[in-house]
């Protein structure tokens, strides 16, 4: 919520603002774009495949294996490589689909008359109230081994704080001088959404979608992690670290690699939303 | 999950935490490391020591626990009740007739195999002093056993014709049977059958029991007590107390185990037992034949290409079981021969072991015009690794050149309903130790569903044949010569049978004496 870009931001002092905040967030943004290409394209780089059997399970690393071996005698390396694109693409699909509802819903409920706009926010806070993962457990479990259910879950987990979010927003822009003006000059509805409101939010959006998408990674790694989604030998970052870590004692590298790779991205685009949040916080300034 | 938000569990639960605050030593007290009578003092020479308290460790089944072991599912369940009460007798391939009995002095059964007579051993007494007699055998099997849900209770049904069992004075029961069967020794005597006062309806702490132990706590969900029963009909324990817990989690029993707050823990997970193997405190202890767990594959024959017996072979050979003992079970495990109850004596052990062979099954595949065919293998974590077996066939049988996938239903689901899971084409299934040929003739034959649409009336006829000879080496070969058929032709890919992984604390002893090894009794057990 502290993203929306309230009077009482755009009064801070300059002062407030020390050198360092104002550094284009180049070097996280390098990072993310490494870790999610990484995720992206790490399938091609896969020296065997993620599913076949090769060795002894739980196998030390060497020049063979690079990550050693896991629970099941597959190629860590190929499995870490391959593993990402499933966690990355399902955080994508979720966020978008909670960006597009909470955008709609948000404008929408700035848009209508003040009660219906109050009834239509009291709803999705009577969604919002639901825990993230037990929505995705109830979604997973209906629908077993299906990944459209986990992106489901997590648009739905995810957009009712974007709503709010963006309905804050947009009523900030609604209510000022300038769209009275437009009104008041005849302008129709349609014509101040297009022409005042979206592109006056567009910046509070992107930062709260992005927000959302740390969100969504997280909801993702655990739902694999729980063994939700698309099941079986599929790789997947979250899954590896629950299917190996009983063997932890045995072999390292098998949970450690994935675990890391879940932190380095989730830590990577947390940081980059917050740089986001700030840069667009001072531009609306 | 849902469980956590239910009120009334929830208020259930802390009226239990409460009453066992009230208990005060017992459960609570069990979860100190240096409780006085669990010493782990060396015991003088070889012979058990006695007294002490052994703690074990189960899965549990959660609140859903019960003392009703005639309905409870979980095998906690039956673990309390055979600590709690006396049974017929258990399976003892070194007895004189197969078994070893409990409260009964032995069973005679009638020229024409269709009369079955139980003789009460004399002296039995209950935990209130009475004694013993036929009107309580008849009452837990034919009253209670008889109306259980539980597939083990079903298989006296099954066979035997309870509405007509009678008592004959204070120490016989004459039970006839449906059809002339010569192995009902073995189904009586599994092990299953306990023995509670007749007229019990309801299952509950202080009712009269003749079992080793005698109840003094329950919470569902987290733990029971007992005490030694002075007056017990056979060997009297070792141990003057035995506690069973319930630790759902297999890392959580093998940590409690190796930290000492435990002396046994049952049933872990492959690679949690393979963490203990380097232990010196800790000895992995895996139940032996025939108490291992068949881990299979059900191939469904009203479905293409699973009508065709060449397809059917082809996954036979396309499967790598060797791979599968030493990937998954860490070598701890039998390579199957696709037939049940290995280790029984109505098992056919004399059929040959079939081989891998992907460039065969490839070639049937090819000749049956199923090569490139797709299939959904349906499984789920209904007990450890069978999800990682199934895994593993699927890239076995994708280099037979088969486009296998698996779909892995959360915990619970896969048996969940069951008329969908017997139309799955290809699904995950395991079997508990049972002999072999009652098995057949209770889930196979007459094209029960869980048969996956096998329907041949020949091996059904066969197999009623076999059971009703009473000359023994005959009915093992009709026994035999039904298994093959199956083993030829049948739906089911058996590759492996696992153990139950238990571990237990250095210098434990005399569990596997109890016999019936899944469900662990520790009338013989002792201390270090």
């Amino acid at each position: 919520m502290t993203t929306v870009p309230t009077s009482q931001r755009r009064e801070r002092p300059a002062a407030h603002r020390t050198p360092s905040r104002r550094r284009p967030p180049l070097l996280v943004g390098a990072g993310t774009l490494l870790v999610v290409l990484f995720a992206l394209l790490g399938p091609l780089a896969a020296p065997y495949s993620p599913t076949a059997r090769l060795a002894a399970p739980f196998q030390q690393p060497d020049g063979q294996f690079l990550l050693g071996t896991d629970v099941l005698g597959r190629d860590v390396a190929s499995r870490v490589l391959s593993g990402g694109r499933t966690i990355v693409l399902t955080a994508l699909a979720g966020t978008a689909a909670a960006g597009a509802v909470g955008m709609s819903a948000g404008v929408l409920a700035a848009m209508a008359s003040r009660r219906l706009g109050d009834l239509m926010v009291r709803c999705v806070d009577a969604l919002a109230v639901l825990p993230a993962l037990l929505i995705v457990l109830v979604l997973a479990a209906g629908f077993p081994g299906s990944g459209t259910a986990v992106v489901a879950a997590v648009a739905l987990a995810t957009a009712p704080f974007s709503t709010r979010v963006l309905r804050a927003a947009a009523d900030t822009v609604l209510t000022s001088g300038y769209v009275e003006a437009a009104l008041a000059r005849g302008d129709t509805r349609w014509a101040v959404l297009r022409h005042d409101v979206l592109p006056n939010i567009a910046g509070p959006a992107l930062v709260d979608t992005a927000l959302r998408l740390v969100a969504s990674l997280h909801l993702t790694a655990t739902a694999g992690f729980l063994g939700l989604g698309q099941g079986g030998a599929a790789p997947d970052w979250g899954r590896m670290v629950s299917e190996n870590v009983p063997g932890a004692t045995l072999a390292a590298t098998p949970f450690l690699a994935p675990a890391m790779l879940l932190v380095l991205l989730s830590v990577c685009v947390g940081l980059l939303a917050g740089r986001l949040a700030d840069t667009v916080g001072r531009g609306a300034a | 999950m849902s469980r956590q938000f239910d009120r009334r569990t929830f208020l259930r639960r802390g009226a239990a935490g409460a009453a066992a605050l009230a208990v005060g030593p017992g459960l609570l007290a069990a979860c100190s490391t240096d409780e006085p009578g669990s010493g782990r003092k060396p015991g003088p020479g070889s012979s058990p020591r006695s007294g002490g308290t052994l703690r074990a460790a189960f899965v549990g089944g959660g609140a859903s626990e019960t003392l009703d072991f005639f309905n409870g599912p979980s095998a906690l369940d039956l673990v309390r009740a055979r600590a709690w009460h006396g049974t017929l007798g258990n399976l003892d391939p070194s007895g004189p007739d197969g078994v070893r009995y409990g409260v009964l002095k032995g069973i005679d059964l009638s020229a024409d195999l269709s009369t079955y007579t139980l003789h009460v051993r004399p002296g039995v007494r209950f935990t209130d002093g009475s004694e013993l007699t036929s009107a309580d055998i008849l009452h837990s099997l034919s009253v209670l056993a008889g109306k259980s849900m539980l597939p083990v209770y079903r298989l006296a049904a099954a066979n035997f014709d309870l509405a007509r069992a009678k008592a004959d004075g204070d120490l016989k029961v004459v039970l006839p049977t449906l059809r002339p069967i010569a192995d009902g020794r073995m189904i009586l005597c599994q092990g299953n059958f306990l023995v509670v006062k007749d007229g019990t309806k309801t299952f509950r702490k202080g009712m009269p029991s003749c079992g080793p132990f005698r109840l003094t706590e329950f919470t569902a969900g987290q733990g029971s007590a007992f005490e030694r029963f002075d007056d017990h009909y056979g060997n009297v324990p070792h141990l003057d107390g035995l506690e069973l817990r319930s630790i759902a989690d297999s890392t959580a029993r093998a940590g409690a185990l190796t930290s000492g707050e435990i002396d046994f823990a049952h049933d872990l997970s492959p690679v949690t037992a393979r963490t203990l193997a380097d232990d010196a405190k800790v000895r992995l202890v895996p139940t032996k034949s025939p108490y291992l767990v068949g881990l299979s594959f059900q191939m469904n024959m009203s479905v293409e290409p699973f009508d065709d017996p060449r397809v059917r072979e082809a996954f036979k050979l396309a499967v790598d079981r060797e791979a599968m003992v030493k990937t998954v079970f860490y070598g701890d495990a039998e390579i199957g021969n696709d037939l049940p109850s290995m280790g029984f004596p109505d098992y056919a052990e004399s059929l040959p072991q079939r081989a891998h062979d992907p460039a065969r099954a490839r070639e049937l595949l090819k000749e049956a015009g199923a090569d490139g065919m797709k299939v959904r293998l349906t499984t789920g974590p209904e007990t450890p690794g069978m999800v990682e077996m199934a895994t593993l066939f699927v890239e076995d049988l994708k280099k037979a050149g088969v486009q296998a996938s698996v779909r892995e239903l959360p915990a619970g689901q896969l048996y969940a309903d069951f008329a969908t899971y017997a139309a799955l084409p290809l699904a995950g299934s395991y079997q508990m130790p049972i002999p072999a040929l009652s098995t057949y003739q209770m889930s196979t034959a007459g094209g029960s569903p869980s048969a996956f649409g096998w329907k041949e009336s020949e091996t059904d006829t066969l197999v009623a044949r076999a059971r009703a000879e009473s000359d023994r080496s005959k009915a093992k070969q009709l026994g035999t010569q039904a298994q093959r058929t199956r083993w030829e032709e049948g739906n089911q890919v058996l590759p492996v049978f696992k153990p139950n992984l238990n571990a237990q604390a250095e210098g434990v002893s005399g569990i596997r004496d109890d016999l019936f090894e899944q469900f662990p009794g520790f009338s013989q057990a002792s201390l270090a």
